[in-house]
């Protein structure tokens, strides 16, 4: 053989060992994937998949489904009157307790951020809340505290003020459930101190030289960079907080509240579902809260391009 | 290859993405009891039977000692007991039941029979009827017929009630105000709360409001001589809707019942209920809770009583009725039928057993075991036992199960009633569209 021969054919068995390589490194990643995709398929697009059947029969549970095609989306948006009130206390709860919460968070982190002695104490019992509050416990823990003869209305009544019921009055229940997301605003602290640690000091004694006043100093310095921080918590927030079920639900005692105030989406989905044996109207509502979701995000994706400062940028 | 660190971190990282993907990124995760699907029975031959039921602390002590009595009585069989409030009962179970997963041995209510035995989810018990497995020969016909559906027994009843009010007599007779007398009407009853009521002062009740009770709205359309539901269609007219809204707002007004926030706090268990609480002197409820009513007060000293439900003024028929307190049912798909009857014959028909439920569950169903107990009782369980008896003799014929699509035109009353308590809305409008979704519900589920 010729040396261009031998050094070609050196060439190829080369380049097949770095080919065979390259399918073995694959097989060893599929495999050490193979356990979360099982996991996905079974768990997660599998039962969607099947959800999304669902929600065009009409399926009682207890019988086999029979097919009713958009029946289900049409009598939600057309003539069920429940819907849309699931929809407006949703919305008034989304509205009302992600601003809250993430303005609470921000104030907070803001004052942590100072330097205070004991921060990780005040961290972490800040923090707790949001542990413990998306329990059952908390949740009916609450319910007393907050209910005609509970806490709050005791230490109200020895100021003398007799308030009403706060859980059973249509006018404020949603909003002891809204306290109760407020309350539980110690991640979004967490991830608004971490972003703060990381503005460089210099942008703001900088700034504070040049005569910023502190109010200055947060609107054009603090914020801005803080706004990819902001972008991430309204997200996750919002995503949420839309899905929100078990406070209304231990709260209202499992009745969406005094005349259907705290009735949220995913309460009314439940009772749809579960209680009245509409499990493919209960199916379709949950697509169409995918939807939602998915547009209020996408919103709120697009809105970043106004407020969101990268450093880089936003060339990432 | 060698174990290398790399390797090792690869795996770790893998096995945490397979456990994040199983959880599915929810923030409430179920308790996952460990239940197993049905029952099982391992090669020595045991077998595991579960049974669920609703009730109060009181009942599931007595019935758990049922359960001790029987599996001492047979050795083979072991019974695990799953029970909770009435709250989320029947949602539990429609879940379970979707699951393939439900208990061998279900408590089942009258208003929830049809829904799960024309789907399928109970054991048809009329072969073992027939064999006399489960003896059924001293049962009330009315009963038998009551757990049947479609001519199949799908539930035997496990205590006989009826609607009663249900007052504290140590009130009344600190008042000096009579009791309620059997052939008392809804203005003697408006009357009455209302006297308690002023003569008790501020934070007192004559009775709880029941407005958004379809149970009880029930009785009051009997009255008029026909039944709430006729086949699928709820019958209703807004004229006797506004009637008895009206009744209960008047009521509120001059406090002779609960306000509308306390109403809306009030839930089903017995011992949030104003008569419990101290805060109100009578309440509606079924004849056989008059026992748990009393062990749960706050002031043990009360003596309660039981009396008919008011009559309507010029009433065409008596609205009382002996209604099949619960029954109960074998699951459809069961994997021990024969045990299972066994075990629901021996909880209705055996005297130790009778003799411990006592009347916990409404009066045993069973006639001869009903005499062999009465002497023996003691007193809160004589007056429910009278109290039957003098339902037995002013009432009429209980009407059908109600139609599939019952739960949410309850859950639809309770909102209206809710509605017109705190003034959202007149009451025509709310009315008219309680109505109008009754019928849509009801359509549709048919």
């Amino acid at each position: 053989m010729t040396t261009s021969q031998v050094s070609q054919a050196r060439i190829e068995s080369v380049a097949t060992r770095r080919v065979k390589r390259r399918y073995a490194h694959n097989g060893a990643a599929l495999l050490f994937l193979a356990p979360w995709l099982v996991g996905l398929l079974f768990l997660t697009l599998g039962p969607m998949l099947v959800s999304l059947y669902i929600s065009f029969t009409d399926y009682s549970i207890l019988a086999a489904p029979s097919w009713v095609g958009l029946n289900n989306y049409t009598t939600m948006f057309t003539s069920d009157k429940l819907f849309t009130q699931s929809l407006k206390v949703t919305f008034t709860y989304v509205a009302v307790s992600v601003p809250v919460k993430l303005i609470f968070a921000l104030l907070v982190a803001m004052l942590l951020n100072k330097g205070i002695r004991g921060l990780g104490i005040y961290r972490t019992v800040y923090y707790i809340p949001t542990l413990l509050g998306g329990s059952v416990a908390i949740a009916m823990l609450w319910r007393k505290m907050l209910g005609g003869d509970g806490l709050l209305n005791s230490v109200l009544a020895m100021v003398g003020i007799k308030a009403p019921d706060w859980v059973a009055n249509p006018k404020y229940a949603l909003y002891s459930i809204v306290l109760l997301s407020v309350w539980q605003f110690g991640s979004s602290m967490i991830i608004f101190l971490a972003g703060m640690k990381q503005i460089p000091p210099e942008y703001d004694e900088a700034s504070a030289v040049d005569g910023a006043g502190p109010l200055r100093r947060f609107f054009y310095i603090t914020l801005p960079i803080l706004s990819p921080v902001i972008f991430f918590n309204l997200v996750m927030q919002l995503i949420t907080s839309f899905q929100s079920f078990t406070q209304a639900f231990v709260i209202s005692n499992g009745s969406g509240g005094p005349v259907n105030s705290t009735l949220m989406y995913s309460l009314y989905l439940y009772k749809k579902g579960f209680s009245f044996f509409q499990m493919g109207y209960a199916s379709a509502m949950a697509w169409v809260l995918v939807i939602l979701i998915g547009v209020f995000t996408l919103l709120v994706f697009r809105s970043s391009k106004l407020w969101v400062h990268y450093e880089d940028g936003g060339k990432s | 290859m060698m174990i290398t660190k790399k390797w090792v971190t690869l795996f770790c990282l893998s096995l945490l993405l397979f456990a994040t993907a199983c959880s599915g990124g929810a923030t409430d995760k179920p308790a996952s009891s460990g239940e197993a699907s049905g029952s099982e029975g391992d090669s020595s031959g045991k077998i595991e039977l579960r049974m669920t039921w609703w009730g109060s602390q009181t009942r599931h002590d007595l019935t758990t000692k049922v359960i001790q009595l029987f599996e001492e009585k047979h050795p083979g069989i072991t019974i695990k007991p799953e029970y909770s409030g009435w709250d989320g009962y029947f949602d539990k179970l429609t879940t379970q039941v979707a699951g393939s997963n439900a208990p061998d041995i279900i408590q089942m209510d009258y208003a929830f029979l049809t829904d799960f035995a024309r789907r399928g989810a109970l054991l048809d018990l009329t072969p073992f009827a027939e064999s006399k497995e489960l003896r059924t020969e001293d049962h009330d016909q009315s009963m038998i017929t009551a757990g049947s559906i479609d001519d199949k027994l799908y539930a035997i009843t496990l205590g006989v009630n009826a609607p009663g009010v249900i007052y504290d007599a140590t009130v009344f007779q600190e008042l000096g105000i009579e009791e309620p007398q059997e052939s008392w009407t809804w203005k003697d009853f408006g009357d009455m709360a209302t006297k308690i009521a002023a003569a008790k002062g501020d934070g007192f009740y004559g009775s709880a409001d029941i407005s958004g009770t379809t149970n009880m709205f029930e009785v009051f359309i009997r009255q008029s001589g026909k039944g709430l539901f006729d086949g699928g269609t709820m019958t209703a007219t807004s004229e006797e809707l506004q009637q008895w809204f009206d009744m209960w707002a008047a009521l509120r007004e001059n406090g002779g019942v609960t306000t509308a926030e306390i109403t809306a706090s009030t839930t089903n268990a017995l011992e949030t209920r104003p008569i419990s609480l101290g805060t109100a002197a009578m309440d509606f409820a079924w004849s056989n809770q008059l026992l748990t009513f009393q062990q749960v007060n706050k002031n043990q000293d009360h003596k309660l009583g039981i009396q008919v439900l008011p009559h309507g003024i010029n009433e065409k028929q008596i609205g009382e009725y002996l209604k099949p307190g619960q029954f109960l049912s074998g699951y459809g798909k069961t994997k021990h039928p024969k045990e299972v009857a066994m075990f629901i014959d021996f909880m209705v028909n055996d005297p130790e057993a009778t003799a411990i439920l006592g009347s916990e569950r409404g009066v045993p169903v069973n006639s001869s075991i009903r005499e062999q107990m009465q002497p023996t009782l003691p007193e809160a369980e004589q007056t429910i036992f009278q109290f039957i008896d003098t339902v037995s003799k002013h009432s009429s014929e209980i009407d059908p199960p109600y139609p599939q699509g019952f739960a949410e035109v309850d859950t639809s009353f309770k909102s209206a009633s809710e509605q017109i308590a705190f003034g959202q809305g007149n009451t025509p409008d709310v009315i008219a569209q309680f109505i109008e979704g009754a019928k849509a519900t009801l359509g549709s589920s048919q």
